[in-house]
């Protein structure tokens, strides 16, 4: 009787144990890709990883951010990258976000590729200076009843190098049911400002990381943004520039037009603002006061539902409208616009009809 | 020359695995998987993905927990613990599974890898084996009873989720939606498949 | 109830996400595909097709994005006007890319939101005949619009 008690005791023990370590040993042994290398770019810089997780969080655990929105769950399609050898087959959560042209040129989302073997892949080179900063909220100025300017100081690293027009991403923190997320937002501030940073924002309805810097986010809170990331900059020639953007587009092109004053760089060039009612205006004397600092510089706001009778002395009507009194032949211009993908395509092809070359229109357009 | 087997064996084998596949569908005659199958069953091709999966985790299993019962517990005489022993053996074996697809082939696990984790602890996996035993099979009848099972299986997930893929363009009854008309379809199907009942006795 | 990892997968992007605060079910009980034959039974009642609602709701957007968000009136008393918005949202429906963020606000003239139209809405009633969860502050109304 004990015997029989003590057998099943033992076999079940037995059992249980053996298994257990079986799928232990398995999992340190099948699981386990031992080291792996990552050379990013043809070996500008070679990364040495234990294998196994995914390819965005080796990066970045490497100080190298791919942006990401979704935080890695294939989802966002930010993170794309190239990688030339070694990611293994497209899985079916990459493949419908990837175009025909796209999956030839080996581009795949970084979050669903696992590092099982030596890979080899190709970012930009603006993504090598991307850095994950935190900062504390310095500032928050109501600039119109929607739009707000935040200024953060960088605490660590606490200084921080990009060009003008470049934008970084912020993480919101969780408030009220909603997640943290990542969001985009392109720096106001100057580059020779390097300890802080600021941003223009609008509130958008329903917005997640909107809703919490307006409502939520306090003056000495600590945030964590990564970046600079994007081309979108002054390009290093003579030709006369036009801006275009409205609301809180106008941050590259702030950040623009004042190192363009600070580097004493001297072009002609227009900035066209594009609001509904005069309280959409914002910065307004600042930008009329650089139109006399700057050699040949020329702001033009224009209004397209500001009353009659109004005491608006400035333009009134679309931007595609008003552009070609004051430019009649865009021919020797560069463009430079920032905003919604309806402004920007209307404006182009105003643009283009004036005889401005499509290679010379830049574009940071909001998506 | 002849292949030299023996018909009457061969022809054994192949009884064994339609009489599980259709007399006794582990699904539609003795109502095991439901669970899966009411969670699963909404489109053809997860059910595919399933199905596939069962089939080659109930071959498998019926194997391993034949040669553990017949080689382990009936001579500790540890009989009455066949069923703790089989769930844990059938549990670590899918997840063992599940480490090497992943580990050998990122298109299969894509494709099949994904439901395993659905039937670790699967109560039409284990009945297989509990019904395996109580019978009188070699061990290659075993092997067959556990392909045969895990095919109806499969075939019931298919059948049903191909329905479901039609029904729910309809609007239905709020409180038949979903679950509800599944098993009533379930019980439909398992009527037709009574019919198959004594066609062949194992 | 067990779930296929993709249904797992859809219902995860569903609820409130990194990419939709209150979620695409909002507060209602009900489930997606309840939601989805409910509103096709109320269009069938109407007896209007989902290819009506989509082809005016793409006709109000259009509308309202050319004048770049300045409200359009589109009846007596309702206006659209066209707000630009940063960024993409993915469809919860794995697999079918990413929408741009930008919205159509329609108010009436007493000043009172009535719905958005936003082109992954637009997109989700074409694709799924899902008009979203009561709840969901990007539902719409399919009785609503076919007043219209």
């Amino acid at each position: 009787m004990l015997a029989s008690i003590l057998t099943a005791l033992v076999f079940l023990t037995a059992t249980t144990l053996i298994l257990s370590l079986l799928l232990i040993i398995a999992e340190k042994w099948i699981l386990n890709y031992g080291p792996c290398t990552i050379d990013v770019n043809n070996g500008q810089k070679v990364i040495d990883i234990q294998g196994g997780s995914s390819l965005l969080n080796s990066l970045s655990e490497n100080e190298i951010f791919i942006p990401s929105a979704c935080g890695g769950r294939g989802s966002c399609a930010y993170c794309k990258v190239k990688v030339t050898q070694g990611g293994g087959p497209l899985s079916p959560i990459e493949e419908p976000y990837l175009s025909e042209q796209e999956i030839k040129d080996n581009v795949r989302l970084s979050c669903q590729v696992k590092v099982r073997e030596d890979i080899k892949i190709q970012i930009p080179d603006e993504l090598f200076n991307a850095r994950l900063f935190k900062a504390v909220t310095a500032s928050k100025k109501m600039l119109t009843y929607d739009i707000m300017e935040l200024g953060f100081d960088l605490v660590e690293p606490d200084e921080i190098e990009f060009t003008a027009g470049q934008y970084i991403q912020l993480e919101s923190r969780e408030y009220k049911g909603a997640d943290s997320v990542i969001r985009a937002y392109s720096i106001s501030s100057l580059p020779s400002e390097k300890k802080k940073i600021e941003l223009i924002m609008r509130r958008v309805p329903e917005g997640i990381c909107t809703t919490w810097a307006f409502d939520h986010l306090k003056e000495g809170q600590e945030v964590s943004l990564s970046g600079p990331y994007g081309d979108f900059k002054l390009q290093d020639t003579d030709a006369p520039a036009i801006f275009i953007a409205g609301g809180s587009g106008m941050a590259p092109i702030w950040s623009i037009l004042r190192h363009m004053h600070e580097k004493n760089i001297n072009k002609k060039s227009y900035y066209f603002f594009s609001g509904r009612i005069y309280d959409d205006l914002f910065f307004t004397d600042e930008l009329f006061g650089l139109e006399k600092k700057l050699s040949d510089f020329k702001y033009v706001p224009c209004l397209t539902r500001e009353p009659e009778h109004s005491s608006w002395k400035g333009e009134r009507g679309r931007i595609p409208e008003i552009l070609p009194r004051y430019i009649p032949d865009a021919q020797e211009y560069e463009a430079y616009l920032c905003g919604s993908s309806a402004l920007i395509e209307a404006c182009c092809s105003k643009l283009s009809e004036l005889g401005l070359k499509d290679e010379k229109m830049y574009f940071d357009k909001f998506e | 020359m002849e292949p030299n087997i023996d018909s009457g064996f061969l022809s054994a084998t192949l009884l064994i695995f339609l009489s599980a596949a259709f007399t006794n569908n582990i699904l539609l005659a003795r109502f095991l998987g439901m669970c899966s199958v009411l969670g699963v069953s909404k489109k053809v091709d997860t059910s595919m993905g399933l199905g596939v999966a069962v089939i080659f985790v109930t071959t498998a299993t019926s194997g391993i927990n034949y040669i553990v019962y017949n080689y382990l517990l009936i001579p500790l005489e540890l009989e009455y613990l066949r069923l703790i022993t089989f769930i844990v053996i059938i549990a670590s074996f899918v997840q063992l599974v599940e480490m090497i697809v992943e580990r050998v082939s990122l298109v299969l696990y894509n494709a099949l890898g994904i439901f395993l984790p659905l039937i670790t602890v699967n109560c039409a996996i284990l009945g297989v084996s509990l019904f395996m035993i109580g019978q009188p099979y070699s061990f290659l009848e075993a092997l067959s009873f556990g392909a045969g099972s895990g095919f109806g299986w499969f075939l019931a997930i298919m059948l049903i989720g191909g329905i479901r893929e039609k029904i729910n363009e309809n609007a239905l009854p709020k409180g038949l939606a979903g679950p509800g008309i599944t098993l009533i379809i379930i019980g439909i199907m398992a009527l037709a498949f009574v019919g198959f009942s004594g066609m062949i006795s194992i | 109830m067990k779930q296929a990892p993709q249904d797992k997968r859809l219902m995860e992007c569903l609820r409130p996400s990194k990419f939709s605060g209150s979620g695409f079910m909002g507060d209602d009980p009900r489930e997606m595909e309840e939601v989805i034959s409910d509103d096709a039974s109320t269009l069938e009642k109407l007896g209007i097709t989902r290819q009506d609602i989509v082809s005016s709701l793409k006709l109000i957007f259009k509308k309202a994005e050319k004048e770049l968000g300045d409200p359009v009136t589109i009846t007596k008393d309702l206006t659209a006007e066209y707000i630009s918005c940063r960024g993409k949202i993915p469809s919860p429906f794995p697999g079918e890319g990413a929408f741009t963020k930008d919205m159509v606000q329609v108010t009436s003239n007493r000043g009172d939101v009535k719905f958005y139209i936003t082109p992954l809405s637009i997109h989700l009633i074409e694709k799924h005949g899902f008009f979203q969860g009561k709840g969901s502050p990007f539902r719409i109304e399919p009785e609503y619009i076919a007043g219209l």
